[in-house]
């Protein structure tokens, strides 16, 4: 059949080398009106007029053929891609098929191979923007470090140098005793806080403090704050109160953190206030939470300082101010982690007030009570230390308790004397010169498994207390150590018989 | 007498390898292939659904990604609906869905579905909930899918087909 002139004319600029199909069809029935060129090259060998053009597929079946139209690269039918034309002369309707396999072949091989160059770059863009992410957590975090250990350096000398220079002066003689000790003792406290607070900023930071949940009486809280701190206030001539309102009697959750926090707070509030007063208002009123209110009549906190209040290694610009700027962070995060909020309400030149809120948990879990020194009496325990003056040390404070105490230098001592002797207790420090406390522990299990062994360690990380746990320790205690701690760990381990 | 079946033509329109071809092989035949097979032009695939008692068939048009310059203006004419997809894993892929939306107002008008697919790859999920609000904000209705598991294909082809029998 005659080709229609303007087919003709559009094959010219549409050249089909594998071969065509034209359609003529009624444009208001749809009907095929007549079929030119080579139906079967395209699969429709049944194609004859009066059959809907339509169904030669699907995409002409949303078609309003109101415009002439092209669709390149249709894949009509595996292994064969053609061109769709609609070609119109306003009287005349064609559907048009171009065969274009194989330039479909060519530029499906060329586009696969630019699209997989594509996805490796982006592949490698994700790479280079998590490298740099990392890097970058890494820069801030290895500048935090240096920041550390250089704030550290610098404030551990202070104290270090008090320390030393009152040593000598007591060792000459120059110096009574007691003042010696007092200031030997406050500058030694002094590093340890910093130690400690570095230490938890740290944890806390990282999301791995413990947090303790017991019921405790607040009024003993209180007392014991009101106790810590009055000499402190003494020292600076200022009046120390605490108001408690609508108090309730017990709390419920980690009494240590609560205390730090407010040790913190009260202790900022003495270091910033010249003369007047420091109060703690503690207020129960609302049955959900206590909110404790510290007040001073300090010189207030620059305005231009107070948005960097919470900000970890900055601290006060006032002469007096000294430490590592944590102090106010560690009790904003140690705040957070009671599941409560520490800010800062009120600042001017005649004062200052932070505002703590815990919630309020109502538990009736029987109170911890520190058991009574005279319990320990006549208790066997065994120490072993490779440092000789800490072991003096604990052996000072063990005895002071009444219990009595044999000391070993080493693991080897330790198995030596333990073989020998029967014992309550041991305390054994995790780094010996010999071997390590866990070494102690296994002589001990392998003849005993119900004597009690206590681990000492220096600050030890919250993962490394758990891990001595569970090797079998009975418990973990901090190194310097704190004879209330010491106190509290014995009376755990000897409960007092009723 | 049954309803007479409703034909309606929908495209697919996203980046370069954001799973279009994978969510119809997986909507049409229930297949999947790891491999990524580019498309070149457009792919045309049908589907029948009952919704409601109604009968919707979709021609669906699996458009070449958004590559080349104003290539699939001619596919995009007299469509009913379009299944927006984005790729979770890859921020460029909803940063172009935005940028083709933007610049095809002709497109505003007709119903739409938005995919954030490859949800089965969750450890290299990088889609912020913001990002998500954003999308939703513009596409009116978003889901997170996969076209390896399946996850909610079917029902993102289906919740565009129920968004044109409202609209018919």
């Amino acid at each position: 059949m005659k080709l229609p002139a303007v087919l003709k004319e559009y094959l010219l600029h549409h050249r089909a080398q594998n071969g065509h199909l034209a359609i003529a069809f009624d444009k208001d029935t749809f009907e095929t009106l007549a079929v030119y060129g080579a139906p079967e090259h395209f699969g429709f060998n049944d194609l004859e007029p009066g059959k809907p053009v339509t169904h030669i597929h699907p995409a002409l079946e949303t078609e309003t053929f109101d415009a002439p139209f092209q669709l390149s690269f249709l894949n009509l039918k595996p292994g064969l891609v053609c061109d769709l034309h609609y070609v119109t002369d306003q009287q005349q309707h064609f559907i048009l098929l171009l065969d274009r396999t194989d330039q479909f072949d060519v530029i499906s091989r060329h586009q696969q191979h630019s699209h997989n160059v594509q996805l490796s770059n982006d592949y490698f863009k994700r790479l280079i923007d998590e490298l740099t992410a990392t890097q970058a957590r890494l820069y801030k975090a290895n500048e935090e470090k240096a920041m550390l250990i250089a704030m550290l350096s610098h404030e551990f000398g202070t104290p270090l140098s008090a320390i030393k220079g009152y040593a000598e002066l007591l060792e000459k003689g120059k110096i009574p005793a007691d003042k010696a000790t007092s200031v030997i003792r406050r500058n030694a406290d002094s590093l340890v806080n910093m130690i400690h607070n570095a230490l938890q900023y740290g944890q806390l930071h990282a999301g791995n403090a413990p947090v303790n949940h017991e019921s405790f009486s607040l009024q003993n809280l209180l007392e014991d704050l009101k106790s810590t701190l009055q000499p402190l206030a003494d020292s600076k001539g200022l009046t120390f109160e605490i108001l408690p309102i609508s108090m309730p009697e017990t709390l419920s959750g980690d009494r240590y953190r609560l205390r730090q926090i407010l040790v913190n707070l009260l202790s900022n509030a003495f270091k910033y206030t010249a003369c007047g007063q420091v109060r703690l208002v503690v207020d129960g009123t609302e049955k959900t939470n206590v909110t404790f209110r510290v007040q001073d009549t300090g010189s207030g906190i620059p305005a231009d300082k107070i948005h960097r209040l919470f900000t970890p290694w900055v601290r006060g610009t006032q002469p007096q101010a000294s430490g590592t700027g944590l102090g106010l962070v560690i009790s904003k995060q140690l705040a957070e982690s009671l599941g409560g909020s520490l800010r800062m309400t009120k600042t001017s030149k005649s004062g200052t007030e932070f505002c703590l809120d815990v919630p309020v948990q109502t538990n009736t879990d029987k109170t911890v009570h520190s058991m009574r020194p005279e319990k320990l009496k006549n208790k066997h325990v065994l120490i072993v230390d490779d440092d000789k003056d800490i072991l003096y040390l604990c052996q000072l404070l063990l005895e002071d308790l009444g219990l009595f105490v044999v000391t070993a230098h080493s693991a080897g001592d330790a198995a030596e004397l333990f073989s020998r002797r029967r014992f309550d207790l041991i305390l054994t420090d995790i780094n010996l010169a010999d071997g390590s406390g866990e070494s102690v522990l296994d002589q001990v299990r392998a003849h005993s498994q119900k004597l009690p062994v206590l681990a000492m360690s220096a600050l030890p990380h919250p993962k490394t207390v758990e891990r001595l746990l569970q090797r079998g320790f009975s418990a973990v205690i901090p190194k310097p150590i704190d004879e209330q701690t010491l106190v509290d760990e014995l009376s755990k381990i000897f409960p007092e018989q009723r | 007498m049954s309803a007479p079946v409703l034909t309606r033509k929908i495209c697919l329109l996203g980046r370069l390898a954001v799973g279009k071809t994978s969510l119809v092989r997986r909507f049409v035949e229930n297949v999947f292939d790891e491999r990524y097979q580019t498309t070149v032009g457009v792919s045309i695939h049908t589907k029948t659904l009952n919704i409601n008692a109604q009968t919707i068939k979709l021609i669906i048009w699996d458009i070449a990604g958004f590559e080349q310059v104003a290539h699939y203006q001619q596919y995009l004419r007299g469509s009913h609906g379009v299944l927006w997809v984005a790729d979770g894993t890859e921020p460029a892929s909803w940063q172009k869905l935005l940028a083709i939306h933007q610049n095809h107002q002709s497109i505003h008008a007709v119903p739409g579905v938005c995919l954030i697919n490859k949800h089965d790859l969750l450890d290299q999920w990088r889609i912020r909930n913001e990002d998500i609000a954003h999308l939703q904000k513009v596409f009116g209705f978003v889901l997170f899918s996969s076209a390896k598991t399946g996850e909610n294909v079917e029902q993102g082809f289906t919740e565009l087909a129920k968004r044109l029998l409202k609209d018919q």
